[in-house]
């Protein structure tokens, strides 16, 4: 029990160690993109006619001189120590209450969404591996094939016209990205000379797919777990935006409209920190796996 | 699968050719405007009908197709090239390597859509149609390369490792020769089925972006902001030709996603 716990504690603090190695070069890549970006020192109210020529300049100027990235890094790393994430000029409220009150929305359509799409690629996968023929192989794959054509915006359009969530959008994101990554796993693993011997010595095919396809197959499973995390994030800017649910996607859509840069690192660092853990986790699990197995 | 490729290409050259010289097929530019027939039905004089503004849906579907199929392979064709510099340097340079994985660790952190959000919210805003779609497009060759670092990596220490490169360090080939006229030939059918892999992702992360204004803007068509007239869904069900440019999409995406071939 005490090892157990031992160990429980060191992977969380690999976790913990990785994620905070990970976040504070996400943010200063942010900060050097929104240094760099070509419309930096411009201003909405530039294009304000009753400004003089004197005033828009000076505007710029005053923009112009916070384009080094390290000093943005450092004021914005600075402020997020102490609880303060800036000021939305969009909404007129703290970043932090934003996030707060935005991120529920997300996190759970992002659960959901990736959790059924990687549950449903596993599942229709092990089918297709279980009981192999053509017609269960090509109408899963032409399924796959044809969800991965779509783009998430048109099907998040399709789930408000079919009275679906934004869940269920970014699974199917989810299940047209892995389905095909997993199919090609499971093939992998049941095209090995063992597996095949196996076989021919009539080792049942459920047998055979529990102990040496689907079990050797356990960590890259994992991976590819993580991996639609990172998808259904990737989604949730579209989603959310179409089927007008009020969680970090859509608000990063409405700062960039309104040009806030407050909150877009504030969505940035939550979503790479999200994504970090996931990743973290997945390769310390993967890790642990690999020495059980050894 | 190989008569599904056979058709993958030749659907592919049919709709490059016909956006590479639009003006074969449709006397309208993308933005020319008929002002007495706005909302038109497909007929003969208009293929597709026309728009709110009066403009051919047709010849903006071509037109919508060529920004597409012309910007994303450039946008692929960039990122394959840094992901393979990066990937040769991450397998040659051993010292260099954990700190260019940790890079790509870093970029793939946050997805792309979030970072194009960045740096798209602060555009000039005088920025016209033709340089905002130019830069979209550079940015998705500038930040989407991360992912293809780790397999270039991989085939160049298979290449480090085969017998004919111990032979000829041996023989004392430098290391330069060795990058320049042993490895890079021998990472083309990677680069290929990278590149393609690359090209159907950035058509799509267009898509989603113009789909939310966001992405190539008005008067310039592309197949994302055509797709915007499908977010209103009675007026798809009166109009079905509305779903062209979503068709297009799919069959574009599909093929390129055919051509996609397999690397061990």
């Amino acid at each position: 029990m005490l090892i157990l716990a031992h160990n429980a504690i060191k992977a969380i603090g690999r976790i913990a160690f990785r994620v905070g190695m990970r976040l504070p070069m996400v943010l200063f890549l942010t900060s050097v993109l929104v240094c760099i970006a070509p419309g930096f020192d411009s201003d909405e109210r530039q294009i304000d006619a009753r400004l003089s020529t004197e005033s828009i300049q000076s505007l710029r100027q005053l923009r112009a001189q916070n384009r080094n990235p390290l000093t943005a890094f450092i004021q914005f790393v600075g402020g997020a120590v102490q609880g303060d994430l800036g000021y939305s000029s969009t909404f007129n409220r703290p970043v932090w209450e934003l996030l707060s009150e935005r991120y529920p929305a997300t996190f759970r359509a992002v659960g959901v969404g990736a959790f059924t799409g990687w549950a449903v690629a596993v599942l229709l996968a092990s089918c297709v591996t279980l009981f192999p023929g053509f017609a269960l192989r090509g109408s899963s794959t032409s399924i796959a094939g044809l969800l991965l054509c779509v783009p998430s915006a048109l099907l998040g359009f399709m789930a408000i016209v079919l009275q679906s969530s934004v869940a269920s959008a970014m699974s199917c994101v989810v299940f047209s990205r892995l389905f095909l990554q997993m199919n090609t796993l499971f093939d992998k693993a049941s095209a090995q000379p063992h597996v095949m011997a196996a076989e021919a010595m009539g080792l049942t095919r459920r047998a055979l797919f529990r102990w040496h396809i689907a079990g050797p197959s356990t960590p890259q499973m994992i991976v590819l777990g993580a991996s639609s995390i990172s998808i259904a994030l990737g989604a949730a800017v579209p989603l959310e935006v179409i089927c007008d649910s009020p969680g970090l996607g859509q608000l990063a859509w409405k700062a960039t409209l309104g040009r806030d840069l407050s909150v877009l690192l504030g969505v940035t660092l939550i979503i790479a920190a999200l994504n970090s853990v996931a990743a973290a986790t997945t390769d310390i699990a993967n890790k642990v796996l690999r020495e059980q197995a050894s | 699968m190989r008569i599904l490729r056979r058709f993958a290409i030749g659907f592919l050259l049919v709709v490059s050719l016909s956006s590479v010289a639009p003006q074969i097929f449709t006397p309208s530019s993308y933005d020319t405007q008929h002002r007495r027939q706005p909302n038109e039905a497909p007929g003969p004089t208009f293929l597709l009908g026309t728009d709110d503004l009066g403009r051919d849906r047709f010849a903006r579907l071509l037109y919508g197709a060529r920004t597409s199929l012309l910007l994303a392979p450039a946008a692929a064709l960039l990122a394959t090239a840094i992901a393979a510099i990066a990937g040769v340097v991450a397998a040659s340079i051993t010292e260099l390597q954990r700190p260019l994985f940790y890079a790509v660790d870093v970029i793939i952190s946050t997805p792309l859509l979030f970072l194009l959000l960045v740096v798209r919210a602060l555009l000039p805003l005088d920025t016209s149609a033709i340089i905002s779609v130019s830069i979209l497009f550079a940015l998705l060759g500038l930040l989407g390369w991360a992912s293809g670092v780790r397999l270039f990596a991989a085939a160049t220490q298979r290449l480090a490792d085969s017998d004919f490169t111990i032979q000829a360090q041996a023989s004392g080939c430098p290391p330069s020769r060795l990058i320049l006229m042993q490895f890079l030939p021998g990472l083309i059918p990677t680069m290929f089925a990278q590149f393609c892999v690359f090209v159907p992702g950035f058509v799509m992360a267009e898509a989603n972006l113009s789909m939310l204004g966001l992405g190539v803007s008005e008067p310039l068509p592309s197949l994302g902001n055509l797709m915007s007239d499908l977010l209103n869904y009675s007026a798809v069900l009166e109009q079905p030709w509305l779903l062209a440019p979503a068709i297009l999409l799919f069959g574009i995406t599909g093929s390129l996603h055919l051509l996609v071939p397999k690397v061990d």
